[in-house]
């Protein structure tokens, strides 16, 4: 527990891992805190972007500065449940069912383009986001924690692909883009050698007991009434656009807890004991575009409304 | 612990030092109405305690508290000759109090100490009602309440900037029921004990003699205040009838005594005299006078509004038609009266002997007016005939005439000619005598000076004119204004000619300044001290309801002090819909007006720090101070301590300290 003016001491250690990750993913920190702030509060991420602007080594990058084990699953029209979350074989040594692991059991899973698989294996995986375990053969698995899921997902115009329903795109906490790099940043990239071998190469900054310590920290952070009226102008602003159609939906309660829970881990990640504002204004559009108009792209503009059109109390 | 030893407990020297305040505070607008010798030993017994140095050295023993209370009542009593008056009783509480503070030691000794108190400084409204008094209240009523929410604390902590915040708060929530008592209760016109000397002021006399008005000129304090229910007459028609004075010894015009008073007021006129009837409202300042005054001639008695708002009449009118009061006057009284404006009216009393005695002193001026008499039989022909050799002679008009001799009229007509009003109808209704025609001499006012919607008549504009019975009518005749047209047509100031030097005339703006104050005081006057039963009823009606009875009254009251209460309450988020706004907040939405006036206004949906930086960006000189409110204004509105009011206070107060060094000053 921390309180008054005493420095957090999880700073240091969190600004190594953004350190560590900004040496990694050259030229997107927004976007690395943002995925940051998304395990800090205990959520997934779902990033939205064309193929080979870095979402897996964004992925990679974070499992391994992280020190968390992690694992991927490409997903494809004929991806079974099973093959996510396991399967019971039937050992005849022993003359019993053995229980082999899928790769869901794992600390960082790499979901690559979700939204090619179709709809039951996509609900199979987000079971185990929402439940934190899988179920098979009446047997219950519990997943260890913590269990930070990164999707990618390809642009829904694309060919061959099964949008997500908008109840699933719920339970992402965070949606992002990377999008295309600077020109600097892209330079580095070219010169640069191998990011893969770059990733495989990084010493964790940071283990997964510090990781789950930081999530309780991050729930300690202070919200003011003045920040929750702030919130609340802004579900029910965003009810308001639904209602005049600007939007598909409006935010929901739990869009609203969760905007409180990525504002806390912002302001944890800018070393503050409070949320203020601004938190909430940066933490917005991710939490809020895919959840209001089914993607990012179609998000965004609304989200930015949304912001402008509602004072801060 | 049982509960009675708690509030029992001896209180602290501070508490003690701030009771000394109090009490010195409540005693000393007595100071001025009291006697020296009860002032003195009164304030000394908490002096002696109140002064640190003192506290120590000077320790009165308990055996001679009683023996020494009892000197000082039996002082008092000897003093005033009476037990039961108002003098007596205040100056014994004067004194009490004194006592009771210096033996005080225990918290409930200490309670009734301030109630005393409180009932010490009430008592300076028996003599004094003007704003002034008032204002002086109010800070001993500040300490009162100190005092006493400082006992009530008990063993709490007693912040001196807490409590005086606390005191202010509730003093400031009792206002609105106070003003309700002070509104809803109805009047008690009861005599007694708020009818004492007062400040009353002499004003004109029942005698007069040369110099005696002259003196009274000097003077510029208020006699009433008129408000003329239409049309202000004019200045010729401004005769404010006073004391009527038909006898005369040779030197001294005074009052004869009258057996008939009359509680009619009828005044006949001749057919074709030009009169025009007016209504008023007087506001007579306290005097020690018997006398009303109303305009020439009084035609209906003055009257004042009753409880059963029925008009009381409040004086009666002798054959002289001088206003006698029927009750005190001195405290400051309000009354309506009514007038035939007319020089002249008939009376069927023939005016008796008095009227036409002379005297053997002042001969020449006897035998000077015989000599006109053979020349004009008729008795009008005769009066303006002596009006006129007053204006054509050598007459001055002067506030600083001569010494006379011992046949002054005579003195005054052949050698100096240089007198006042006094002197000019005193010798007119002399020779007006001596040639044979009923004179006598009225005193009064003449003139007013108007201030907005009402009129002032001070002592200055007091005067002397003359009145005679020629045709069955009393006439009037101003000899003053033939001498001095001046005095009548434009007022007194004017008609002496700088012989004062007029402070009003030197410096315009303290003129302007002083009629300003009157008018407060007037509104004081009329509408907080002469808030009466009429005034009260208005109100009611103005809400259309009648006056309600006792019961009603009492629920009636109850019920807006229990939802006032409520009012005060109620969390702010019920009555007005919002959370209040936190003392940061105010402070960041003052820095947020203070840099829109400048140009840089903050935008919809901006943050705190994109503003700042937006700031800073026009401003770089200020980055720091910026940066560091900003910091105050996060902690205090969205820290982890932003629920606790002491830190919300703190980061308010230091977000004022940074908005000062910008240049922000409110």
């Amino acid at each position: 527990m921390f309180s008054g003016h005493q420095r957090p001491t999880h700073h240091d250690h969190i600004s190594d891992v953004v350190a560590a990750l900004e040496h990694l993913v050259v030229g997107k920190s927004v976007q690395i805190k943002l995925s940051l702030a998304t395990l800090l509060a205990g959520g997934h991420l779902l990033l939205e972007d064309m193929p080979g602007v870095g979402k897996t080594t964004l992925a990679r990058a974070l499992a391994a500065t992280l020190g968390f084990n992690w694992s991927r699953v490409q997903f494809t029209s004929d991806l079974l449940p099973a093959d996510i979350t396991g399967i019971s074989i039937f050992d005849v040594s022993t003359q019993e069912f053995r229980f082999h692991p899928g790769p869901v059991f794992t600390s960082l899973l790499l979901a690559d383009e979700i939204n090619r698989a179709p709809p039951k294996t996509q609900s199979a995986l987000l079971e185990a986001m929402e439940e934190s375990q899988v179920t098979i053969d009446g047997h219950r698995h519990t997943l260890d924690q913590p269990f930070f899921v990164v999707a990618t997902q390809n642009p829904a115009e694309q060919l061959g692909v099964y949008r997500l329903p908008e109840s699933q795109l719920d339970r992402f906490l965070c949606c992002i883009e990377l999008g295309y790099p600077s020109a600097d940043a892209e330079r580095v990239l070219l010169t640069g050698g191998d990011r893969r071998q770059l990733v495989e190469r990084t010493h964790a900054v940071a283990s997964i007991d510090m990781v789950v310590q930081w999530q309780q920290q991050a729930q300690q952070i202070n919200v003011a009434p003045a920040v929750l009226d702030y919130a609340q102008a802004l579900l029910a602003c965003s009810r308001q656009m639904a209602t005049e159609g600007i939007c598909a939906n409006g935010l929901s309660p739990r869009a609203g807890l969760s905007l409180l829970s990525m504002s806390r881990a912002w302001a944890m990640l800018n070393s503050r004991e409070m949320v203020l504002p601004e938190d909430v204004q940066a933490v917005f559009t991710s939490v809020a575009a895919h959840r209001l108009a089914g993607s990012l792209k179609q998000g965004a503009p609304v989200t930015r409304e949304i912001l402008d059109s509602v004072d801060i109390p | 612990m049982s509960r009675p030893v708690e509030q029992n407990r001896e209180f602290s020297d501070s508490t003690a030092r701030l009771l000394g305040v109090t009490v010195l505070l409540t005693q000393l607008p007595l100071l001025l109405h009291l006697p020296l010798w009860i002032c003195l030993p009164g304030a000394l017994l908490v002096l002696c305690r109140v002064i640190p140095a003192l506290r120590h050295r000077i320790r009165l023993p308990a055996f001679l508290m009683t023996p020494l209370v009892l000197i000082g009542a039996a002082a008092i009593v000897i003093h005033y000759g009476e037990v039961f008056n108002r003098d007596p009783c205040v100056a014994f509480l004067f004194l009490l109090v004194g006592f009771k503070y210096l033996e005080s030691k225990t918290s409930h000794d200490a309670s009734l100490l301030v109630v005393l108190s409180a009932f010490l400084l009430m008592t300076q409204f028996f003599y004094w009602q003007s704003i002034a008094a008032a204002v002086f209240a109010i800070p001993a009523l500040f300490l009162i309440g100190l005092s006493l929410f400082t006992l009530q604390r008990g063993a709490l902590p007693t912040q001196p900037r807490f409590m005086i915040n606390l005191t202010a708060k509730l003093l400031l929530q009792a206002i609105p029921v106070a003003t309700l008592l002070f509104v809803a209760v109805p009047r008690v016109t009861a005599p007694g004990i708020g009818e004492g000397h007062g400040n009353a002021i002499t004003g004109l006399s029942s005698r007069m003699s040369p110099g005696s008005v002259a003196s009274l000129s000097m003077s510029n304090e208020v006699a009433f205040r008129v408000e003329f229910h239409d049309t202000t007459p004019t200045r010729h028609d401004l005769y404010w009838r006073g004391p009527v004075l038909s006898g005369f010894d040779g030197h001294e015009w005074f009052i004869l005594p009258r057996a008939r008073h009359s509680t009619f007021a009828e005044t006949t006129i001749a057919s074709g005299t030009r009169a025009r009837p007016t209504r008023y409202t007087v506001t007579m300042e306290p005097t020690s006078n018997p006398w009303l005054m109303a305009l020439d001639a009084p035609s209906a008695l003055p009257t004042r509004p009753a409880r059963n708002s029925m008009p009381e009449v409040i004086a009666s009118i002798t054959e002289e038609k001088q206003l006698d009061s029927l009750v005190s006057l001195n405290r400051a009284i309000r009354y309506e009266a009514g007038s035939l404006l007319t020089d002249r009216f008939i009376s069927n009393i023939q005016p008796g002997a008095e009227y036409l005695l002379t005297t053997r002193h002042n001969p020449r001026a006897q035998r000077f007016a015989r000599e006109l008499r053979a020349d004009f039989s008729d008795d009008m022909t005769l009066a303006n005939q002596i009006l006129r050799w007053f204006s054509t002679e050598q007459f001055h008009y002067t506030l600083s005439p001569p010494r006379l001799g011992e046949d002054s009229i005579d003195d005054f007509l052949f050698n100096t000619r240089r007198g006042f009003c006094e002197h000019y109808s005193g010798s007119f209704v002399l020779m007006l005598r001596a040639a044979g025609i009923p004179a006598r001499v009225v005193t009064g006012y003449q003139g007013g000076e108007v201030n907005g919607d009402y009129m002032i008549v001070r002592q200055s504009d007091a005067h002397a004119w003359a009145e005679a019975y020629i045709d069955g009518q009393w006439q009037r005749f101003d000899p003053t204004a033939a001498v001095s047209p001046q005095r009548v047509e434009r007022g007194m100031s004017e008609a002496l000619n700088g012989e004062r030097t007029e402070l009003f005339k030197q410096w315009p703006l303290l003129k302007t300044v002083s009629m300003q104050w009157d008018k407060v005081n007037y509104q004081w006057q009329s509408l907080v001290i002469g808030f009466d039963a009429k005034l009260q009823n208005k109100l009611w009606e103005k809400f259309g309801l009648k006056q309600p009875g006792a019961l009603g009254l009492a629920i009636l009251i109850i019920a807006v002090v229990l939802v006032w209460i409520a009012l005060i309450l109620a969390p702010w988020r019920i009555l007005f819909g919002t959370q209040r706004a936190d003392v940061c907040q105010r402070q960041w939405e003052k820095l947020c007006q203070g840099f829109a006036r400048r140009g840089i206004a903050r935008n919809n949906g901006e943050t705190a720090r994109a503003y700042v930086n937006r700031v800073i960006q026009n401003q770089p000189e200020h980055r720091e101070k910026l940066l560091q409110l900003l910091d105050s204004y996060h902690t205090g509105r969205f820290g982890t301590g932003s629920q606790d009011r002491v830190i919300q206070k703190n980061c308010a107060a230091q977000m004022r300290r940074y908005r000062r060094q910008l240049g922000q000053f409110w």
